[in-house]
């Protein structure tokens, strides 16, 4: 199966699905081309303002229509006529599709920054929307991505900050570069619309070790019609996929370098967060709302879990703190542990360490400025969690580690050395789950230890494989995680 | 789902013809005053978003349908369906009803 997924999308179709179902939607498309030779996903809308999907063959034969009435979700397939409802998007069309629908993955998301918002997340979801057979995902080659013209970041970011809307990502301006402009005009009579491409092209770490066995890709590209669309197609070019093998990633040559540390730090925030550190190489750190991680050098991915759905009721819950995260060392950061997620916004937050102050010790450290990256789990469109990451990295963090984070793990690489180990017992009340790094990112592993009973945070488990993540860094972006 | 590609440039042309019938249909539901949810119960379908996308040049009005949307906008079903086919079907169109009348006046002129 294939492994390279090419995209271009119009940042602005899909009116009146929320970002989240609009991703779902991008994500089925993306499956059913690995099936199909090619798939076009046309969005429109009726007069009555419901939104609607056919997912069409190159003919423009509809092989799907999706469409939300009042709040209920339709799929139907005309060829055979059968057609499913139900509450949420994503099991309604997996009851009709059946196995052509795979499970859902999380949200891998590069690097945060001033530039950065909701609609190029949005183009990485779909970037990275596709798993190959080993359910992986690695970008790793990137095109005609730039600023828009006219596109105010500054603005985008504090509308992305909107918290309590599902169609804020709607009104903001696109960041990326206008490929192609469409008229488009829906039911209710709508202004053309600007559409914007943006085209990624990622790959698993397993494909980019070994080019060789590649298989073909699914390839995307805007498609015009008298609705929006968004085609998706096979891409036989197997020398470009060899050439972005080849090109390699730092991110990819995950080697003895890599080690993983898997966090459950639960509980309430009276007591100072545990810091959680990475080595010098790329390490996989997976955050938790107790939880403050340093990666160190190497192309680290931090991991935030989905909140508990009883918890992200109330509000977005805090799921990690990120001491450092570097664009230059090739830093990540994956939402959602394994669910599909939307980024909803970010902002500049005065202190992200404000949440533990009450604690002792912590009144003491200095105030950290950093940003606060919100995201949606359940496709509701509104934040469930968000991740503070902090502006720098510095003396703080040693404060930190004097303050009370006794189970904190500082390692490097020398300590691993091919040999799994940690002290479980000094892991306190949430032991980390730790595994020495594997000789290569494709050899199984198995934790050294699991923490006896992890606190339920979501599917923040399942994901213990270590896997080479190579980043999506679009180069036009000035971020400041430098 | 399994479907043959159609060549591009028939694959375009089809898509255009779809369009064309999308707006005529579109116009012909407004003149008689409906909205898409009232046609869409007057004509048994099962979800009112469908006449939104067929008249938006996504997919085609079914056949055991055409019936009902003709009597539902009040046109005459045979004129109804005989549009239809020029838009969805052309190359069957034009051999039921445009070459078949030079054919037919030749066979009467014998």
């Amino acid at each position: 199966m294939g492994t390279v997924l090419q995209f271009a999308e119009e940042l602005s179709v899909g009116e009146g699905w929320s970002p989240g179902e609009r991703a779902q939607l991008r994500e089925i498309g993306v499956q059913l081309a690995g099936v199909l030779d090619e798939v076009e996903l046309v969005f429109g809308k009726t007069e009555r303002g419901d939104p609607w999907c056919a997912v069409t063959d190159s003919s423009g034969e509809v092989l799907l229509h999706i469409a939300r009435i009042d709040g209920a979700f339709v799929v139907h397939s005309p060829d055979d006529d059968r057609m499913a409802e139900g509450p949420d998007l994503w099991g309604t069309a997996a009851r009709l599709l059946g196995d052509a629908l795979r499970e859902r993955r999380g949200v891998i998301l590069p690097f945060p920054g001033d530039n950065w918002a909701p609609p190029t997340a949005l183009a990485i979801i779909v970037a990275i929307a596709l798993q190959n057979e080993f359910g992986q995902f690695a970008p790793e080659e990137h095109t005609s991505v730039g600023a828009m013209p006219g596109t105010d970041t500054a603005d985008a970011a504090a509308s992305a900050e909107d918290e309590g809307g599902s169609d804020a990502p709607d009104a903001r301006p696109p960041l990326l570069s206008a490929a192609e402009t469409r008229p488009h005009t829906d039911d209710a009579g709508q202004e053309p619309a600007s559409a914007a491409v943006v085209a990624a092209r990622p790959a698993t770490a397993e494909a980019a070790a070994e080019p060789q066995r590649r298989g073909d890709a699914p390839a995307a590209e805007v498609a015009s019609g008298p609705a929006q669309a968004l085609r998706l197609a096979q891409d036989h070019d197997d020398a470009a996929r060899r050439e972005a093998a080849a090109q390699g990633h730092p991110a990819l040559s995950s080697g003895p370098t890599e080690a993983t540390v898997s966090e459950f730090a639960g509980g309430r925030h009276e007591s100072a967060p545990r810091l959680v550190e990475g080595g010098q190489g790329a390490d996989r750190l997976v955050l938790g709302p107790a939880v403050v991680a340093e990666g160190k050098g190497g192309a680290d991915v931090f991991v935030a879990p989905a909140p508990a759905p009883a918890a992200a009721n109330s509000g977005p819950v805090l799921t990690g703190v990120i001491a450092d995260m570097h664009k230059g060392e090739g830093d990540r950061l994956e939402l959602g542990g394994g669910r599909f997620t939307q980024v909803t916004g970010q902002t500049q937050v005065v202190d992200i360490l404000s949440t533990f102050r009450g604690a002792p010790g912590m009144g003491d450290l200095p105030t950290v400025s950093g940003r606060k990256v919100t995201y949606d789990v359940n496709g509701d469109g509104r934040p469930d969690g968000y991740v503070l990451i902090a502006d720098h990295a510095g003396a703080w963090v040693d404060a930190l580690r004097n303050v009370g984070s006794r189970d904190s793990r500082p390692w490097d690489d020398r300590a691993w050395g091919g040999r799994t180990g940690g002290d479980p017992g000094s892991a306190g009340v949430s032991p980390p789950s730790i595994a020495a790094p594997p000789g290569d990112a494709h050899t199984p592993w198995a934790p050294a230890f699991e923490a006896p009973s992890p606190p339920p945070l979501a599917e923040a488990g399942t994901d213990h494989m270590p896997h080479a993540i190579a980043p999506y860094a679009p180069p036009e972006l000035d971020l400041p995680f430098v | 789902m399994s479907r043959t590609a159609a060549a591009p440039e028939r694959a375009a042309a089809l898509k255009q013809l779809r369009r064309e019938a999308g707006a005529w249909l579109k116009g012909l539901r407004e003149r008689a005053g409906l909205t898409q949810a009232e046609l869409a119960e007057r004509v048994g379908l099962r979800y009112y978003t469908f006449v939104s996308q067929v008249e938006s040049g996504l997919g085609r009005v079914p056949i055991e349908s055409q019936g009902a949307w003709a009597a539902a906008i009040g046109v005459d079903p045979s004129e109804f369906a005989r549009t239809l086919l020029r838009y969805y079907e052309p190359e069957l169109f034009r051999l039921l009803f445009t070459a078949a009348e030079p054919a037919a006046r030749q066979a009467g002129e014998r």
